[in-house]
């Protein structure tokens, strides 16, 4: 046990020095999110992208659509991408967004473009 | 002969005088301003850089070239917001006659807290091209100082700033798709000096810096504990150096808390290679912190 000694102190000393990893955060659990989608004109197509990933799309929507996802969503809100594909006959036209979020609190906020428009936003 | 030269000289004269109008002189201290001054002024203004990509504008100090440049220049484009603490030398040992312009003075500062001589006191954040709000602010004053010295030149100033500004708003909308990849619980930013507050105004982060607002300014072993403390606690994935400064504090500090190292971002203005201008410094600075924070 005695010939062990020094060993197990090496051992502990090595232990000692490495160091500890930061608490890594983990992801935000996916929580159910609300969604109504109001078109001025309807859209070719819509689609919505979170954190990199296409959650959502249609083709030919209606003028309202309401629909919800799940969504990992943090207590300080997110960011979505909307892509929305007018056709080229179509006037300056607005899509209004209506999300509630798992606190149930209501954020809405438009979109306006003409043809093929892409834009990130925040909520809240 | 003599006669066909003759009617040469008379027909080229005019071509060759408008070709060789004089430029307009204009000295920046930040290479910042250097790219909005060329990107504006076009063909009609000679711009010199003082201030080189790469190089801390913390640490600058005039050189006697810098002075016979200033002392030429018909407009001086100061970063401000105390970041040129040299400027009153400046402007007495050049005696220049040229309009100073002091940018980042006529648009909003964050506030913060400086340290002095052991003393906490309100100061300035100086490092406001981290917004590109900002720098489109910054080229809307340029461009009405050059058509104040050469109106006849308005018409290419306002076409000129018009299609740079149009360029921020596209690479504004790049980061804010960008940004839009990492959860907002995840926009923790370890700086080392605190130069990233703009920034993390308009994108939802929150800065963690390691020095304050110069690299100068280091933490002592007791600030820096309690950085690791907190490093830890608020559970950053990784930190970051900057392109001018030393990065082995940052380093030790990702080897103590287990952060990974993400990589240096361009802090004090732009950097080179692909980092040469504003656009790729954006590029460089998100794509390499949203893709170590994810």
């Amino acid at each position: 046990m005695l010939l062990l000694a020094p060993l197990l102190w090496r051992m502990t000393q090595v232990e000692s020095h490495a160091p500890k990893a930061a608490k890594k955060k983990p992801p935000s659990a996916a929580q159910e999110i609300q969604f109504v989608l109001t078109f001025t004109t309807s859209p070719k197509r819509v689609g919505i992208v979170y954190l990199g990933q296409a959650v959502w799309s249609k083709d030919a929507p209606e003028s309202q659509e309401e629909f919800s996802l799940k969504l990992p969503w943090p207590r300080e809100g997110g960011e979505l991408k909307f892509k929305v594909e007018w056709t080229d006959e179509a006037p300056l036209s607005v899509m209004r967004v209506e999300l509630t979020d798992p606190a149930d609190n209501k954020i809405e906020r438009s979109l306006w473009g003409r043809g093929s428009v892409e834009r990130v936003l925040n909520f809240p | 002969m003599k006669v066909i030269r003759l009617f040469l000289i008379l027909l080229t004269a005019p071509i060759l005088a408008a070709s060789g109008a004089e430029k307009i002189r204009v000295s920046t201290f930040s290479s910042i301003l250097t790219e909005v001054a060329q990107q504006v002024g076009g063909d009609r203004v000679e711009v010199f850089g003082h201030v080189k990509p790469g190089s801390d504008p913390h640490d600058f100090e005039p050189k006697p070239g810098d002075l016979r440049a200033v002392a030429n220049a018909q407009l001086v484009l100061l970063s401000a917001k105390h970041m040129e603490g040299y400027v009153d030398k400046l402007e007495e040992a050049t005696g220049t006659k040229g309009r100073i312009i002091h940018v980042g003075d006529q648009f909003s500062s964050l506030k913060l807290s400086v340290q002095q001589g052991g003393k906490s006191q309100d100061g300035e954040d100086p490092h406001w091209w981290h917004s590109i709000r900002n720098i489109a602010r910054a080229t809307k004053i340029v461009r009405d100082e050059l058509i104040k010295l050469s109106p006849s030149d308005k018409t290419v100033f306002t076409a000129n700033a018009g299609g740079y500004l149009a360029r921020l708003e596209k690479l504004d909308a790049w980061v804010k798709s960008k940004v839009a990849e990492l959860p907002r619980d995840k926009r923790k930013l370890v700086t080392n000096h605190d130069a990233f507050g703009y920034f993390a105004r308009e994108y939802g982060f929150t800065v963690i810096p390691i020095a304050g607002l110069s690299k100068n300014d280091q933490p002592g072993s007791k600030k820096t504990a309690e950085l690791i403390q907190t490093i830890k606690a608020v559970g950053v994935s990784a930190v970051f150096s900057e392109d001018v400064a030393n990065p082995k504090l940052i380093q030790e500090i990702a080897h103590e808390t287990g952060a990974k190292f993400g990589g240096a971002l361009l802090s004090d203005g732009l950097g080179s290679g692909d980092g040469g201008t504003i656009e790729g410094m954006f590029k460089h600075n998100v794509g390499t912190i949203v893709d170590a924070l994810k």
